[in-house]
C-alpha cells in the first residue's frame, strides 16, 4: 500500500517509515502539520495520523479532510486516544506508543477496509470510531 | 375610646389591693404637658385637680430599680410636675411598663420626657443614671436624626416596627454600631390622645454580629472550597501534561532503541549505542525539566560533550547563548551527541592532541551550528550510513526545518547544521519530544 505518515516527532517518523518499508509498504510522505498533509497526500492509500501535530491538534480535521477529499483511509496513532474517539473519520486508534506488530495489524486492518472488506476488529484497535 | 367616668371603676375592680383608688378626680394634662399634635379637650383640659389622697397605693409601681427611683425623684420642678398631680394615663402606662420584664422605654408629653424599666437600663449605657426624666432628644442626641421620622409617625398615630434598625450609637464612650428590633407606638392620655410615644425593643446586635460573622464564614468556606477545586484542576491538568510526556518519551526512547537495533552489526554494537543515545538524551530532558522546557543552547552543547571531555583543550565553543524550545535542545543534543561519539571513535577525539570547534550563530531566527575537527588522524565517508547518519544528517536538521551535511575534510569532519529557531511560545501546543 501506498502510506503517508503525519507524524510531527521526526524520530517516531523515520521509525514509523522504516517499520512501513520493512512490511513492503511504500511511504508517499512523512508530514508534521495539516499544510504539510494536504501537500504529501497525493496518491496515498492510507494515513497514519497523530493527533497533536506542530499546529495544535490538528489530527481529526486532517484526517476529516483525507477521508472524504481523498478517500484516503486513515488509523489515527496517538498517546490520546480519548480526543478521536469521537471522530469517524478514521477507522481505528493505535496507542502509542506501540511496536512493530501493532503497526502490521493496522494497516492490514485498513487495508481490508479500503479495499470495502469486512473483517474483524484486531485487538489493539478496539477501541475504534463511531461508524465501524 | 373610654369614656374618663367608666375607667375607675374597672381599675378599681382589678386593683390587687382591693382599695378604691378615685381617678375620677385625676387631673386631666396640665397645659404644658399636653402633646401638640392632638387637640386639647375641653374635658381634659378643665378635668380637676391633684388629687393629693392619692398617696402611696395610688404610685404603687412595684419593686423595680427604676419604680425606686422614679418614686425618689423630685418632679416639682419639671414640666410633669409633682408626681401627685400626674394623669392617670400616665401612672397606669408606667406601671404596666414597668412591671414587665420586657424591655420597654416611652417618652411622655411634649418635652418626650423619658421612661423606662429595669430591662431597657441597660441599653442607655452610661447614659443610664440621668436617663429617667430627660427629655429624649437630649437623651439620643447622636441617632436622633435616625429615629425622628419613627418618632413623628407614631406621634401621629400610626405604629411603626422595624428589625434590625442599625443605629451608630456612642453609649459607652466611643461610636458603636447597633442593631434594634423594636415597636414604636402611640399612647395615650386620658381622653383617648397621644400624648407620647412608647419604645418596645430589643437590642439585636450580636445576633446581627453573630449571623455576619457566619455569612462570613460562609463566604470564606466557599472561597476554600473554590480554590480548592482549581487547585484540583489545575493537578488534574498538570498530571495529563505529563502523562502525555511520559509516552512521548516513551515512544521517542523506543524509537531511538528500535532504530539503533536496525542498524547495529551485533548486540555489543547495539548495547553500547543506544547506551549512550539514552545517556545524552537523558542529560538533554534533565536541563529541560529544570528551565521549564527550555535550555541554553550553551548549557545543551556542553552537558552533550561533559563524557567526552578528557582535557580542556578538545572542545572549543563559541557562540551567543540563547534559549532553545525542547523538540531543537533535544534536536541538538542528538546531533553532537552522535558527532562526539563517531570522533572518538574515529575522529579528533581519538587521539591526544585532535581538538574540535563548535560555533553557532542566530541571526534573527536564523540559525547555524558548525562542528569542525582538526587534530585527528585522517578521516573519510563510511561505506555505509548508520542511523547516526541518518539522525544528524536528516532528522534533526527536521527540528529545524533546515538542514544538515557531513563532510569528511583532509583535516578532519565537518558539520554544518542551519534552520530556523522556534522562538518563545511559537508551538500551538506544548510538547516535549522526550
Amino acid at each position: 500500500m501506498r502510506i503517508l505518515v503525519v507524524e510531527d516527532e521526526f524520530l517516531l517518523a523515520m521509525n514509523l517509515e522504516n517499520i512501513l518499508e520493512e512490511l513492503g509498504h511504500e511511504v508517499v510522505g512523512s508530514a508534521s502539520c495539516k499544510r504539510e498533509a494536504l501537500d504529501a497526500v497525493d496518491g496515498a492509500d492510507l494515513a497514519l495520523v497523530d493527533v497533536r501535530l506542530t499546529d495544535g491538534a490538528t489530527g481529526p480535521e486532517i484526517a476529516e479532510i483525507l477521508k472524504s477529499r481523498y478517500g484516503v483511509t486513515v488509523v489515527f496513532t496517538t498517546g490520546n486516544p480519548e480526543m478521536v474517539l469521537e471522530s469517524s473519520a478514521g477507522v481505528g486508534v493505535i496507542r502509542k506508543p506501540y511496536d512493530d506488530t501493532m503497526i502490521a495489524k493496522a494497516v492490514n486492518y485498513a487495508t481490508d477496509r479500503h479495499e470495502g472488506r469486512q473483517v474483524p476488529t484486531p485487538p489493539m484497535l478496539t477501541r475504534i470510531p463511531v461508524g465501524l | 375610646m373610654t369614656e374618663a367616668a367608666d375607667v375607675p371603676e374597672s381599675l378599681s375592680a382589678h386593683s390587687a389591693t382591693g382599695s378604691t383608688i378615685e381617678f375620677a378626680g385625676e387631673p386631666g394634662l396640665a397645659t404644658d404637658v399636653v402633646t401638640p399634635m392632638v387637640q386639647q379637650t375641653a374635658s381634659s383640659a378643665t378635668s380637676g385637680s391633684a388629687s393629693p389622697e392619692g398617696g402611696q397605693e395610688r404610685l404603687a409601681f412595684g419593686n423595680s430599680r427604676m419604680a425606686q427611683k422614679i418614686l425618689e425623684m423630685s418632679w416639682a420642678q419639671t414640666p410633669l410636675g409633682d408626681i401627685s398631680t400626674w394623669p392617670r394615663s400616665l401612672i397606669t402606662t408606667l406601671r404596666l411598663v414597668l412591671n414587665t420584664t420586657q424591655p420597654i422605654c416611652f417618652w411622655w408629653g411634649p418635652h418626650l420626657i423619658n421612661f423606662h424599666n429595669d430591662g431597657y437600663d441597660p441599653m442607655l449605657g452610661n447614659r443610664k443614671d440621668a436617663a429617667i426624666g430627660a427629655f429624649a432628644p437630649d437623651l439620643w442626641p447622636d441617632v436622633w436624626d435616625d429615629i425622628l421620622p419613627l418618632v413623628e409617625k407614631a406621634l401621629r398615630g400610626q405604629a411603626t416596627s422595624l428589625v434590625d434598625f442599625p443605629l451608630v450609637m456612642t453609649r459607652n464612650g466611643s461610636e458603636e454600631a447597633t442593631n434594634w428590633t423594636f415597636a414604636y407606638s402611640p399612647i395615650f392620655d386620658d381622653d383617648g390622645h397621644v400624648v407620647g410615644m412608647m419604645n418596645i425593643v430589643l437590642e439585636s446586635t450580636d445576633a446581627v454580629r453573630t449571623r455576619e460573622r457566619l455569612a462570613r464564614a460562609y463566604e470564606d468556606a466557599q472561597e476554600h472550597i473554590r480554590i480548592q477545586q482549581e487547585l484540583q484542576e489545575q493537578r488534574a491538568a498538570l498530571q495529563a501534561e505529563l502523562a502525555h510526556r511520559m509516552k512521548n518519551t516513551i515512544a521517542m526512547t523506543q524509537a531511538v532503541v528500535s532504530q539503533s537495533l536496525r542498524h547495529s552489526k551485533s548486540v555489543e554494537e547495539a548495547a553500547e549505542t543506544v547506551n549512550g543515545r539514552l545517556v545524552a538524551l537523558a542529560q538533554a530532558q534533565s536541563l529541560l525539566v529544570q528551565g521549564g522546557q527550555r535550555a541554553s543552547i550553551r548549557e545543551v552543547v556542553e552537558r552533550t560533550l561533559e563524557p567526552h571531555r578528557d582535557h580542556d583543550g578538545r572542545f572549543l565553543l563559541d557562540g551567543p547563548d540563547f534559549v532553545l524550545e525542547a523538540q531543537q535542545a533535544m534536536g541538538i543534543t542528538l546531533a553532537v551527541h552522535e558527532l562526539a561519539t563517531n570522533s572518538a571513535k574515529y575522529g579528533a577525539q581519538s587521539v591526544a592532541d585532535g581538538s574540535v570547534s563548535i560555533t553557532w550563530s542566530l541571526n534573527e531566527l536564523q540559525f547555524s551550528l558548525t562542528w569542525k575537527e582538526s587534530g585527528g588522524p585522517p578521516v573519510s565517508a563510511p561505506s555505509q550510513r548508520g542511523f547516526g547518519s541518518r539522525l544528524k544528517d536528516r532528522i534533526v536538521p527536521s527540528y529545524f526545518k533546515g538542514s544538515g551535511k557531513t563532510s569528511f575534510e583532509p583535516d578532519g569532519v565537518r558539520y554544518v547544521l542551519t534552520g530556523r529557531i522556534i522562538p518563545g511560545e511559537a508551538r500551538a501546543t506544548p510538547h516535549n519530544p522526550l
